[in-house]
């Protein structure tokens, strides 16, 4: 069942068996299964209470307690039951009256709670209760034995249903005292099946061993799914509740009568006339666009593009393009009214429930339940990151989505919008100017009548994208000035992670903001969303890499990278790009070198002479603008390339030695000299010793690195694998020797020492025979053993400058691993790479909301989301699921600062503070893990009550008036004096947005029935259901009972 | 061998070269002396199994290369490392202190190398015990 879950959001056709997957197992079969593998346990049960009762003044009652309580198991159990005496909510509850109308709304909930543990997993049991008005009146009405619990009755009691404010449980189930387990900690989560059943059995025993009725929940998976399964029972009846949580409305049940049949097939009624279903059912809408109707403020979060100094559009936030918003929630109870007969077909086959007869006009008892203002019901932002989840999850090749694509007739947005996107990549060069006329002709038949109505934005945004992860490729580009193009995008690099003081991208190992990675990421993100998902993302990505081969090629820099080697900071994607900038560079360089020697044969030669200090000397450019390029502090400088596959050289100009030789016969002939090395001189001549110039070690990313440091583990720790590995790596120490050599004419292997491992050369005072001291020095101990692989390579070291060595670096063959492994990522991993940045750019853009309304609580909030995104970043292998509990907590977050922003514009922080933490609690205790805030406008009243201004007094109106409504609710009417002019002339026009098409966001159904299950005599049982679908989410929960006594 | 182990550590030996890094190695791991022990080239791999109140813990040992050179290099074998043992020779003149805080601080400074938090903080040597004639033990705390 959780596997159906979480793998396919495609509802199994097999509901049915999914259903009945959580029902824990009868308490009967339960306790002989008990009895059997435990003989003596159930007689310890009961009986431990009596001698409780009976020895309680002696001592040996520890004993017993100890004896039976013996695992963990069994200590939970008695925890629980402990706790249940502890609430007073042992023995019958019935007796109550049935609530009265709308108490649900107008009384007061409360709830305490305390920690139990199972084991070291800790939990929270929480009793969450009606507080009654009238007093309890235990003593008055002795029931007779056989009533119903309370919480039995109070599953077919209709005076309360959908409670505007409540706890989930409470409106699916329409109970009013209730005890929930649920994991203590935020990200932990019981997913297992056999883990929930465990818990199941263990309140199936506490109930029985207390006689509790108050109905017990678990919560099972991740909090947010708000999935819950209990128990309830009484005198030979058991209730129990279960349900399913789905991501996607499966067709079948997207009307009222698959669900009507869903109801039935669980009712499991053998006899022939079905009893009458009650339905009741609940729309929710939003009403939109309201703009048009002038709102007194300004619409929030209008930051869905805003203008960059370069021009072009910047993504640099994630987009939010919600609207402002206000729902409106139209109640229409339908419960007095459609009772629907045994069968319902004659009435509702086939007829969607969205789209019924139940349209709300038509409806009599048609009242608006409340107004909620500036709830973010669709939570734009939210969502974006819900998608971009989900294609973590697909695991589809580039490739076959993109033939896919093709084939279906729905892939034409998709293929436009990779003509588009190609248009726009060639565009962008102008060697391709005369394809792009091509293209830009073949653009105008795609687009069609079919798709044209988001076309112009759409179209506008497709152009956009390219400039904006490429903005260079806009300026015209040529060999010439790429030069500046290489200090421009470094000097921007840098400039931008001097602002970025946080840090926050070094914590979350994403990416700096600004840079191409960062960039690539809301791309995707926002194509994703906007822009025909899963396909767009492949075909973006496609591009992307089209486009970083076609740079590789033409030895432009990628742009927006900060130069040098892979940060291994950043997250595997940037450290790809950053390698593959490196290969440029060298290429690039190399490339340079080449060209200006061409050019410079032919003219004056003397520059060569021995003035290597005159700045543009071909020689040593290339070797300089490497070393220099890479010049900081580099972490993943590492020198692999013991590999000698290639015959490349680091830089390969055949013809460049014969002009050395012949210009520098009369002098040294040194070569590739960097500078002189602390005034020493040669042992062995009065030349000074000259640091050479030398190859820089290769640039690694991580992976690369994580390859290399297993292949030298693998080496083994014997005497032999160190003896290879130094081996392997002494490729670098050649390549210096050599260096130093060429630099060094005349050198020994002493010069080097003192160079390269100065104290491995041994100074000392020594008085020669006049009494002068004079200084000699030798080779350490350990370079003097004969055959040492240092003396070994340097017998073996030729005398070749840096620039005529074989490379170290082969860029060739590097550029070429990071392009194939870039084409090699599915839409999937390309989420997964990008999955750091976009929560960076989420807790940036939160960040950025939140300093405008300056709410401590949030910034508090934020600061932990943040901490805790980083801690789950870090590892190589993200657990997902934890991650996704961040992306709830940003949502959380982001509905605080809406709030705050939509509705309190003129409050101060403390205000503002105060409200956010009362939402908070509300969303806490409320909705248990629903990230929505609901803004308690009573206790803003309380708060405020000086303070209002500008919009607060009519919402404030409003709600007295719908608190003053017993049932919490008011008629349309009144309602409607009590709404500005606009939304009323809106409401009107709208006709509750049904008309035209405007699904509701969410509806409610609710069935109730009473069935004789197993024979007329037996005693009637109740089932009820609540299902509700929503756009992200589908629900379906029952409380079927079963007698006990009665198989 | 691999059976029984509780956990693997990777742990690494800095220090200037020539303070006896590898023979430090040696001597923990095989516990022998090896007069011709040569410079090391790059970095080295030792492992060793220890036994703690019966919890065997493997430890991988990477030994680095002391010269100013490879020290730009070896910085890309300290990811992930669980600790680091710092060698320095008695004999440097200039205070082992600084030579270790310097040291450390170099670590620290390598990017990627631990959480950031951490990094461009100054540390301090914890716990100094310096009665024992030459010898210098102490451990250095990271906040």
């Amino acid at each position: 069942m959780k596997k159906a879950y979480d793998q396919n959001m495609e509802m199994a056709t097999n509901d049915n068996d999914e259903l009945s997957v959580l029902t824990p197992q009868p308490f009967g079969e339960w306790l002989k299964m008990l009895c059997a593998s435990q003989p003596q346990a159930d007689f310890w049960f009961k009986s431990m209470e009596l001698d409780l009762l009976i020895l309680q003044p002696e001592s040996e009652v520890f004993e017993i307690t100890d004896f039976t309580t013996a695992s963990e198991w069994e200590r939970f159990v008695s925890r629980v039951e402990e706790m249940l005496n502890d609430w007073k909510l042992m023995g019958n509850s019935g007796g109550n009256m049935s609530p009265e109308k709308g108490e649900y709304t107008s009384g007061t909930w409360e709830e305490k709670s305390q920690d139990i543990n199972f084991a070291d997993f800790k939990f929270y049991i929480t009793h969450h209760f009606l507080k009654q008005k009238y007093g309890k009146d235990d003593g008055k009405d002795k029931l007779e034995e056989d009533t119903f619990p309370l919480a039995m009755q109070d599953l077919l009691c209709m005076n309360n249903d959908f409670p505007p404010r409540a706890h989930c449980l409470v409106r699916w189930y329409g109970i009013r005292e209730f005890v929930v387990i649920s994991p203590g900690t935020n990200c932990e989560a019981i997913i297992s099946e056999s883990k929930c059943n465990l818990l199941l059995s263990s309140i199936s025993i506490s109930l029985a061993n207390s006689g509790c009725q108050v109905p017990v929940f678990v919560q099972i998976q991740q909090k947010w799914r708000r999935m819950y399964a209990g128990e309830c029972q009484g005198p030979g009846v058991r209730t129990d509740f279960e349900m399913v949580h789905l991501r996607k409305v499966p067709n079948q049940y997207n009307h009222l009568s698959g669900l009507l049949d869903i109801f039935k097939s669980k009712i499991g009624c053998t006899l022939s006339p079905l009893p009458p279903v009650n339905i009741a059912i609940r729309f929710t809408y939003i009403l939109q666009d309201w703009q048009q109707y002038s709102w007194p403020q300004q619409p929030p979060g209008r930051t869905y593009r805003t203008e960059d100094d370069g021009g072009g559009v910047s993504f640099r936030t994630v987009p939010t393009d919600s609207c402002p918003d206000c729902i409106i929630c139209g109640l229409f109870a339908l419960h007095d009214e459609v009772l629907f007969p045994h069968i319902a077909k004659s009435m509702l086959v086939g007829v969607d429930a969205q789209h019924s007869q139940l349209s709300p006009p038509q409806v009599p008892h048609h009242r608006f339940q409340r107004l909620v203002l500036t709830e973010r019901p669709q939570a734009q932002r939210g969502s974006f990151y819900c998608y971009f989840f989900r294609i973590c999850i697909c695991k589809e090749i580039v490739t076959s989505v993109l033939s896919r694509s093709t084939v279906r007739s729905g892939g034409k947005k998709s293929m436009r919008m990779s003509l588009l996107l190609e248009v726009k990549f060639h565009n962008n060069r102008p060697e391709s100017s005369c394809s792009t006329a091509f293209w830009n002709h073949s653009l105008k038949k795609p687009i069609s009548n079919t798709l044209h109505q988001a076309s112009q934005g759409f179209t506008e945004m497709l152009t956009q994208i390219p400039l904006y992860l490429f903005p260079d490729a806009a300026v015209e580009k040529s060999s010439d000035n790429s030069k500046d193009n290489t200090a421009q995008s470094n000097a921007w690099g840098k400039a931008d992670q001097d602002k970025n003081d946080n840090n926050l991208f070094l914590q979350l190992k994403s990416a700096p903001s600004d840079s191409l990675t960062y960039r690539l990421a809301l791309c995707v993100c926002l194509v994703n969303y906007n822009h025909g998902g899963l396909r767009a993302v492949a075909h973006l990505w496609q591009e992307f890499v089209l486009e970083l081969r076609y740079r590789w090629e033409n030895n432009y820099l990628i742009y927006g990278l900060t130069g040098g080697p892979p940060d291994l900071r950043c997250c595997l994607l940037h450290q790809k790009l950053q390698m593959l900038n490196c290969c440029i560079e060298r290429k690039r360089a190399r490339d340079e070198a080449r060209k200006f020697l061409e050019g410079s044969k032919e003219r004056e030669r003397r520059v060569w002479g021995g003035c290597q200090n005159v700045r543009p000397v071909p020689e040593s450019s290339t070797a300089m603008t490497v070393s220099t390029s890479t010049k900081e502090v580099s972490p993943g400088k590492s020198w692999d390339s013991w590999s000698d596959s290639d015959d490349e050289f680091f830089e390969c100009l055949s013809d460049q030695g014969e002009i050395e030789v012949a210009h520098t016969q009369g002098e040294s002939k040194a070569e590739g000299r960097l500078h002189p090395y602390n005034n020493m001189t040669l042992l062995n001549s009065m030349e000074p010793l000259y640091v050479p110039v030398t190859q820089e070690p290769a640039p690694m990313t991580e992976d690369l690195l994580e390859e290399q440091s297993e292949v030298l583990a693998k080496l083994g720790t014997s005497a032999e694998g160190t003896h290879l590995r130094a081996r392997m790596q002494s490729a670098c120490l050649l390549s210096d020797m050599e260096s130093f050599k060429a630099a060094n004419p005349g050198c020994v292997l002493e010069d080097f020492v003192r160079w390269y491992s100065p104290r491995d050369y041994m100074k000392e005072e020594v008085a020669d025979e006049r009494g002068n001291t004079v200084l000699k020095g030798e080779l350490s101990a350990r370079m003097k053993i004969p055959g040492n692989m240092w003396v070994e390579a340097w017998e073996t070291a030729r005398v070749t400058p840096a620039r005529r060595q074989r490379r170290l670096f082969d860029d060739t063959k590097e550029a070429e691993k990071v392009l194939h492994y870039l084409a090699l990522q599915k839409p999937a991993d390309l989420t997964r790479h990008l999955l750091p940045c976009i929560l960076h750019a989420a807790i940036l853009k939160l960040k950025e909301e939140e300093s405008i309304e300056d709410i401590p609580s949030v910034k508090q909030s934020i600061k932990q989301a943040t901490c805790q995104a980083s801690k789950l970043l870090q590892p190589p292998n993200h657990d997902y699921k934890k991650l996704e509990c961040i992306q709830h907590m940003l949502r959380n977050e982001e509905h605080a600062v809406a709030v705050t922003s939509d509705i309190l514009p003129s409050f101060t922080v403390a205000v503002k503070d105060q409200v956010i933490r009362e939402a908070r609690k509300r969303v806490v205790s409320d909705t248990n893990g629903r990230y929505v805030i609901i803004i308690d406008v009573k206790l803003l009243a309380k708060m405020l009550a000086r303070r209002l201004e500008k919009v607060l007094p009519t919402i404030l109106e409003l709600e007295t008036h719908a608190l003053r409504d017993s049932a919490g609710a008011v008629p349309v009417e009144e309602f409607k004096k009590c709404l500005p002019e606009r939304i009323i002339t809106y409401l009107n026009e709208q006709k509750l947005g049904v008309a035209d098409g405007n699904p509701p966001v969410a509806r409610l159904v609710l069935g109730r029935t009473t069935v004789k299950k197993h024979s007329p005599y037996t005693k009637a049982l109740e089932d009820r259901r609540f299902c509700m679908l929503n756009v992200e989410r589908f629900d379906l929960s029952g409380a079927p009972s079963t007698s006990v006594t009665c198989f | 061998m691999d059976e029984n182990v509780l956990t693997t550590l990777k742990l690494l030996i800095i220090g200037e070269s020539g303070v006896g890094k590898s023979s430090l190695l040696l001597r923990f791991t095989e516990d022998t002396f090896d007069p011709e022990q040569s410079a090391t080239i790059g970095v080295d791999f030792k492992v060793k199994t220890l036994a703690i109140d019966g919890n065997r813990a493997k430890l991988a040992i990477w030994d680095t290369a002391g010269q100013e050179r490879f020290r730009t290099l070896t910085p890309s074998y300290y990811r992930g490392a669980q600790g680091v043992i710092l060698e320095a020779s008695a004999k440097t003149k200039d205070g082992v202190q600084c030579a270790f805080e310097e040291l450390v601080e170099k670590i620290l400074q390598t990017p990627g190398l631990w959480e950031s938090e951490h990094q461009g903080q100054k540390l301090r040597l914890g716990d100094q015990d310096q009665g024992s004639g030459r010898a210098c033990g102490g451990y250095c705390s990271i906040p």
